[in-house]
């Protein structure tokens, strides 16, 4: 008896925290949610602020008259614009935040405290300080208005992707370095044959991190384009806000909608990794 | 002979010399030098040499669009002391800052916490959690916000329904703050991984040992938990503080600033002065003083944290 | 490793894939100029223009010109950063705020005189409203207007307010504003979409000048000019007749205005804006007919507000190719099938054969901008080279972003408002 009231019990409670679980879960996502609905609605629809999801008229036009995008220039562009400069810049972290790591975790060397130290510093530096001289240096260099203020300094590693991938790094066992390095191997190809490979879900877990910063990132965009037709997803979907026209807020939330897609999809590819590849033993000294 | 002799000294001090080169080129300092050089250009050409600038122009009157700049001394810190939009925007950001990090923390370690049950289903919650932190940024998120928070949109209207009455958030500089301040609580995804991967990682002994001596979940979340987590609430409050302290996108999309500058968060103003306004100058200066601010902000907590953290290893 | 190196050449191809992107149009033709143009403006101006654009191409095979258009805010700060890189496009759009850019642009006066540009069907006084600086002739106005009020006559009716007259006072509008939120539950008036402007509008009927010829200086001395402004101000917001500032922060362009979804009486726009209000209104409720009337003055006041030019290009003194520049403008001013396709839509065309040619073609809502243009003639409504600042932004921000909400939300009275007003601008312009 008292086992059977105990199972009882232990069931209540496993149905009392997915109902208290799954409700909060809903709230956290409902905005999303209505986003996404928001996208199919009508303007009226959404001006009146109705809190349902399923839209009353379903209006799938809001996808072709938002992806016309302004004057010509369609939302096809300012996606490439979004992928090309999301792309390298994941790219260049990756390896240049790895090549870092390496140098890091696994060499001892004259300086290498005072770096370490510098970096772990760099990552509390507020943008905003480095911001306004950035912007006059590639300013004068003529690169406003290029990819290039967006994409380039992804190639010279980022703090904290840098100790994320040593936190990593520590965990791959010195003997595996060792052993290559008897097979013949130098302290180059011990980096790309031993351990480039092994670092991957942390590397993975970068690249999500840092496809979606570049993906989201507005103030960047903001201050270095200014042609529409180099204009991010991001910049774009402002102009629905901005432009002196009706604001079409059925076609902004369908390409919000979008917007979202790539970073989404991403995420359900590599949900596993990204909490594999935290290692946090690190933190705690 | 003699020829093939030269030749061959000349072929082993080629040896000797690659031999030499390439154990230069084994040393730790060499290969770590050369793997860092990233880092070490990227630091000086796109943080020091920019940081120097910057304080440089904060003493000049550089403007954007004007040739040629004049030093003025200190006038930008002196029109700085005496600027009362910049003590309010100072103002709302640390009650931005102050009210935001801690919920969003208590928010991603509690969930964390539940979430680290090993019922079915789990890994969904997470990553329905997740998805505000993995999209919250994006501007759409921004825009979509407004809407719901405006006058006869969805949260007004939920207001209204619960007997409240509605909410008019963005018709008072006090109010306007509160859905920003949601917007970022929203967030504590981030927080929330590290969390779990935090309370993954406590040894199951300690639980155990806490358990069998009689502790309730509650006692053991606070006896056992919380303090194995200190590190990790210590790097995560610095990190999330400093964000913080840079919101810029959010108010810019939802209130741009207002009303009645209720929500001109530091950032957005010294983007104003320098983009809108185009006083490089001033807007330097103001990005000093915020940088000593949050080191000094930050520094207060990294000393107080001696008392509060625990480290279990060593 | 192969992984790698693949991974690297991807990121090389594409690098270079994004610099070919931002790279500048190439000369594949030796005989072909590029010239680049820019403005800021809605949807539908970006649409015609670039009409316009493809037309001379047509017709001018050997100068080819590439458009760039941004909104208001997106074009200033594109505009601010070319200009410290002297990179200012061959043509740019500019509005009353020219001074600011003085440096950066070429006199049209020998174009003039070579005959490149024709400006013998307009009027020396339109000229001289639009563009004339130190006897510099820097643009062609690419059409005037004026400030005015749009309205809602069939919500006057209902609210049995006398619809407004030529000459109306500044009190019979606030007056009829506030009849009409307690009469419909409606906004009597929807938003000044910049309070600087109405207010620099509001002192000059009084015959001060919010700016002064010397940018260091303020073209009054007594800050008590702007106190009945301000008071007006406030009693509209706190009687419900216009937005408060949580309600105004959803109206951002002049096709979302209150009065397009009859939640107000009255809008504040140029002239030309009202094309674009009135289809608005007219594309959600066709029964709809709106009317536009001068703004209110003081009693004995100057009753027609001042024609000006609501914009112009004006050519870059970096442009490699000015005669072609100007070849362009002189099309762009005088083409009769050129404004056909622009049809006024950034104000009324100064050249007499142009206005001759729309005015017959005019729809309803464009006829009410040419009856309002002559009816200020008629008034005696001046032309005005409107005074600016290179300050101007930031004043302006801050009247309309904080003075502006802290008095219409209580936190300070009219007084005190046009105090702080005056301190700010005073401080502001000794930067200059």
């Amino acid at each position: 008896m008292t086992n059977q009231r105990a199972v009882t019990k232990r069931r209540l409670t496993i149905i009392v925290y997915h109902v208290f679980v799954a409700i909060f879960g809903f709230i956290m996502v409902y905005p999303v949610l209505w986003m996404i609905s928001g996208s199919l609605k009508t303007n009226v629809e959404i001006v009146s602020g109705a809190l349902t999801l399923i839209p009353r008229y379903w209006r799938w036009d809001n996808f072709t008259t938002g992806w016309a995008g302004f004057a010509g220039v369609s939302f096809g562009t300012f996606f490439r614009n979004s992928f090309i400069i999301s792309s390298i810049s994941t790219i260049g972290v990756t390896l240049s935040s790895s090549f870092v790591a390496y140098s890091f975790a696994r060499m001892r060397f004259k300086g290498r405290v005072i770096l370490f130290t510098i970096m772990l510093s760099t990552m509390m530096i507020p943008g905003q300080v480095i911001m306004i001289p950035q912007f006059l240096i590639f300013h004068r260099l003529g690169f406003v208005n290029t990819f290039i203020p967006l994409t380039v300094p992804a190639f010279f590693g980022g703090a904290f992707f840098i100790f994320l991938i040593m936190q990593f790094m520590v965990s791959i066992p010195k003997e595996l370095d060792e052993a290559a390095i008897c097979d013949g191997c130098n302290k180059y190809t011990v980096f790309f044959r031993i351990i480039f490979p092994l670092l991957k879900p942390a590397l993975i877990t970068t690249a999500i991190i840092q496809f979606y910063w570049a993906w989201d990132n507005f103030m960047g965009p903001l201050i270095y384009l200014n042609s529409p037709r180099l204009f991010t997803v991001s910049l774009a979907l402002r102009l629905f806000a901005d432009t002196a026209s009706i604001t079409d807020y059925g076609a902004m939330f369908a390409m919000s909608t979008l917007s979202l897609v790539p970073v989404f999809v991403m995420f359900l590819f590599f949900n596993k990794h990204l909490v594999e590849g935290i290692n946090t033993s690190g933190i705690k000294g | 002979m003699k020829a093939d002799k030269t030749t061959d000294k000349k072929v082993q001090e080629g040896a000797e010399r690659r031999a030499r080169f390439s154990r230069f080129m084994n040393k730790d300092a060499v290969v770590g030098y050369i793997f860092a050089l990233p880092f070490i250009i990227g630091f000086l050409g796109l943080m020091l040499i920019p940081m120097f600038m910057s304080l440089y122009y904060s003493f000049t009157n550089l403007t954007l669009g004007r040739i040629g700049h004049s030093w003025v001394g200190f006038a930008n810190y002196v029109r700085m002391f005496n600027d009362a939009r910049f003590w309010n925007s100072m103002g709302v950001t640390f009650r931005f800052v102050f009210l935001s990090v801690p919920v969003r923390m208590v928010f991603g370690l509690l969930v964390a916490y539940v979430l680290t049950r090993k019922y079915k289903g789990v890994h969904g919650y997470r990553a329905t959690y997740y998805l505000p932190t993995l999209i919250g940024g994006s501007i759409a998120v921004a825009l979509v916000w407004g809407q719901l928070f405006q006058r006869g949109g969805v949260v007004y209207n939920i207001l209204e329904m619960a007997g409240i009455g509605g909410v008019h958030w963005f018709g008072s500089p006090v109010l306007a703050l509160v859905p920003l301040i949601l917007m970022n609580v929203w967030q504590f995804g981030a927080a929330m991984i590290i969390f779990a991967a935090g309370i993954k990682d406590i040894p199951e002994t300690y639980i155990e040992a806490a358990a069998i001596d009689g502790a309730n979940k509650f006692q053991i979340f606070f006896k056992v938990i919380l303090p194995c987590l200190t590190p990790i609430i210590l790097y995560n409050l610095v990190m999330q503080t400093i964000a913080a302290f840079m919101t810029f996108t959010q108010a810019f999309i939802i209130t741009g600033g207002g009303p009645a500058e209720g929500t001109n968060f530091i950032a957005l103003y010294i983007y104003n002065h320098a983009f809108s306004w185009r006083n490089m100058g001033y807007a330097s200066a103001m990005s000093w003083i915020l940088l000593i601010i949050v080191a000094s902000v930050t520094g207060v907590i990294l000393k107080t944290s001696k008392r509060w953290t625990f480290y279990t290893n060593e | 490793m192969k992984k790698i190196l693949k991974l690297l050449v991807c990121a090389a191809i594409i690098a270079v894939m994004s610099l070919g992107l931002s790279a500048c149009s190439s000369d594949d033709d030796d005989d072909i100029i590029h010239l680049t143009i820019a403005w800021w403006g809605s949807q539908h101006r970006h649409d015609i223009t670039q009409e316009v654009l493809d037309l001379f191409n047509e017709q001018h095979p050997h100068i080819v010109i590439t458009g760039e258009f941004a909104d208001g805010t997106g074009y200033f700060n594109s505009l601010d950063t070319r200009a410290a890189a002297s990179d200012v496009w061959d043509l740019f759009q500019l509005g009353s705020n020219y001074p600011v850019y003085i440096d950066h642009i070429v006199p049209l006066n020998e174009f003039i005189a070579s005959g490149i540009i024709d400006i013998s069907n307009t009027t020396q006084d339109f000229i001289d409203i639009t563009t004339t600086h130190n006897g510099d002739i820097v643009g062609i106005s690419n059409g005037v207007n004026a400030w005015g009020l749009a309205y809602d006559p069939a919500m006057f009716d209902a609210a049995g307010v006398p619809r407004p007259v030529p000459g109306w006072t500044w009190a019979d509008f606030e007056h009829a504003a506030i009849t009409i939120a307690e009469a419909l539950g409606h906004w009597g008036m929807g938003v000044f979409t910049n309070d600087a402007i109405t207010m620099t509008q509001f002192m000059a009927q009084m015959d001060v000048d919010f700016w002064h010829e010397d940018p260091t200086q303020l073209g009054f001395d007594d800050p008590s000019v702007m106190v009945p402004y301000f008071r007006m101000r406030q009693n509209l917001v706190m009687a419900n007749a216009m937005p408060d500032p949580g309600d105004a922060m959803g109206i951002t362009d002049i096709e979302g205005d209150p009065l397009v979804f009859g939640n107000s009486a009255m809008a504040y726009l140029a002239s030309n804006q009202f094309i674009a209000l009135a289809n608005a209104a007219q594309a959600l409720d066709s029964s709809r007919e709106l009317a536009m009337t001068v703004l209110p003055t003081h009693p004995g006041g100057q009753i027609a507000s001042d024609i000006v030019s609501s914009q112009m290009f004006s050519i870059s003194r970096n442009s490699a190719h000015p005669e072609a520049a100007a070849e362009f403008l002189n099309f762009w001013v005088n083409n009769v099938e050129a404004n056909e396709i622009l049809q006024g839509e950034r104000g009324i065309p100064i050249m007499e054969h142009v206005r001759g040619v729309l005015r017959p073609q005019a729809t309803a809502n464009i006829a009410e901008t040419y009856a309002f243009i002559d009816m200020l003639g008629e008034l005696g409504g001046g032309t005005a080279n409107v005074l600016g600042n290179p300050r101007q932004a930031e004043v302006e921000d801050f009247l309309n972003d904080n003075i502006i909400d802290r008095l219409v939300l209580g936190m300070i009275t009219p007084e005190e408002a046009a105090q702080e007003v005056f301190d700010f601008a005073l401080q502001v312009v000794s930067f200059n």
